[in-house]
């Protein structure tokens, strides 16, 4: 008997600990995401020099219509239907993240789809980077940069500068198919209108032959 | 923290040794190694089994939940068999029948074995047997053994439970299990006893 009692005490502590362990767990704090990166990983993929996509590689992939790659603009609505680049989406860079009343991303199916390769642009490069870094930091994959952005685009598809006659040939090469990108760009959309500034309601109208967006109020560096 | 080692690692060989020879030991320790000890759940004349294998699960459960929480082990990175529905009944049913029979199952008939047991080798000679005509009449059931596949899916997930309510649901269930047994036990003792 004396045997039997102590047995049962056993018992008693062993299922009273189990209990108290797994009515615990309902009053922890919300357990911390492991789904995000950690700092020292996120800073790393932060440098990550294949998070670019220049604008000659780019340039070339949408001259020859390259599949599985999206181009999302990530400036406001007015710039986006100013100018952009053949094909881009435009989700204002405070909508990428938005969620919907139930907590999820509006543009889940855009992000996580892992086969196509995203590439944000934005006019120079901050924004876009910003949120290559945001995103990442959720994990989704396939997530690139317009290097420079379209400021560079301008600079270097748009209007190249000519090179100096004694230079390598190597950079004049680069500038005859930047040159080619040109007309083949320009040819497809020849006038950009400028945005207006931000007292320029007026100059809504102008259109501008291939200005540089710097003159553009929307988001970008 | 972890994985400390990955499955293509040949630690994980070195890795599995050292924990087989730990659990061998507790088998052997817990008593497992006599078949008396596994017929005497059928029997009702000892639930040590159940208690063990209910304690164990519930341990683990809780331990992979803290752990998960802590950060130690990524819950979401962790495999899970798959799941077909038909082959798990008729092979739990099989399984099942076996220890009965034959008292031991294919752990603790391997644990009986090293310490000497006769009986036990004989299992072992019998599930060799058996395996080896289970794969030789593979085609015949290969469709019953792949149909009714519900993937990786988890218990809590199927009820529309969350893991944490399962657990505690678990733990209850177990803790009457514990009780009920206990009583069904003592029973059979005084029965016994009479004659």
């Amino acid at each position: 008997m004396e045997d039997g009692r102590q047995f049962k005490k056993r018992y008693v502590f062993v299922s009273l600990t189990f209990l108290l362990l797994s009515v615990t767990i309902f009053l922890l704090p919300a357990k911390y995401d492991m789904t995000q990166k950690q700092a020292r990983e996120l800073l790393i993929d932060a440098t990550d020099a294949t998070r670019y996509i220049s604008s000659d590689d780019l340039a070339w992939i949408l001259m020859n219509k390259k599949p599985g790659y999206l181009i999302i603009d990530v400036r406001i609505k007015e710039d986006f239907e100013n100018y952009t680049l053949a094909g881009a989406v435009n989700i204002p860079f405070e909508d990428v993240l938005k969620k919907d009343e139930k907590g999820n991303f509006l543009n889940e199916d855009i992000l996580s789809n892992e086969n196509i390769k995203k590439v944000f642009i934005s006019n120079g490069g901050i924004y876009s980077s910003q949120i290559r870094l945001l995103l990442r930091r959720l994990n989704y994959k396939n997530i690139y940069v317009l290097e420079g952005g379209l400021n560079k685009w301008f600079q270097t598809i748009i209007k190249p500068v000519k090179p100096e006659p004694n230079s390598p040939s190597s950079e004049l090469e680069l500038y005859n198919r930047r040159l080619a990108a040109s007309i083949f760009f320009g040819g497809t959309k020849t006038e950009i209108s400028v945005t207006p500034a931000s007292n320029g309601a007026s100059s809504a109208s102008s259109v501008v032959k291939k200005d540089k967006p710097k003159k553009k109020g929307g988001g970008g560096c | 923290m972890g994985p400390f080692f990955t499955a293509s690692d040949e630690w994980s060989f070195v890795l599995a040794l050292v924990i087989g020879i730990a659990f061998g030991y507790v088998l052997e320790s817990a008593g497992f190694s006599t078949s008396r000890k596994l017929a005497g759940v059928f029997y009702g004349y000892d639930f040590t089994v159940l208690r063990v294998f209910f304690t164990a699960a519930i341990t683990a459960a809780l331990g992979l939940f803290y752990f998960d929480y802590l950060g130690w082990v990524d819950f979401s990175a962790l495999f899970f068999n798959q799941y077909y529905i038909g082959a798990t009944l008729v092979g739990g049913a099989i399984m099942g029948l076996g220890f009965v029979i034959g008292g031991f199952c294919p752990g603790t008939s391997a644990c009986a074995a090293a310490i000497g047991k006769l009986d036990a080798m004989v299992f072992i000679v019998g599930v060799t047997i058996g395996a080896l005509f289970f794969d030789l009449f593979y085609p015949l059931y290969s469709e019953f053994y792949e149909s009714g596949n519900m993937g990786d899916s988890k218990i809590n997930e199927v009820l529309g439970l969350s893991k944490e309510l399962f657990l505690l649901f678990f733990i209850v269930f177990a803790i009457i299990a514990f009780y009920v047994t206990t009583k069904i036990q003592q029973k059979v003792a005084q029965k016994t006893q009479k004659y």
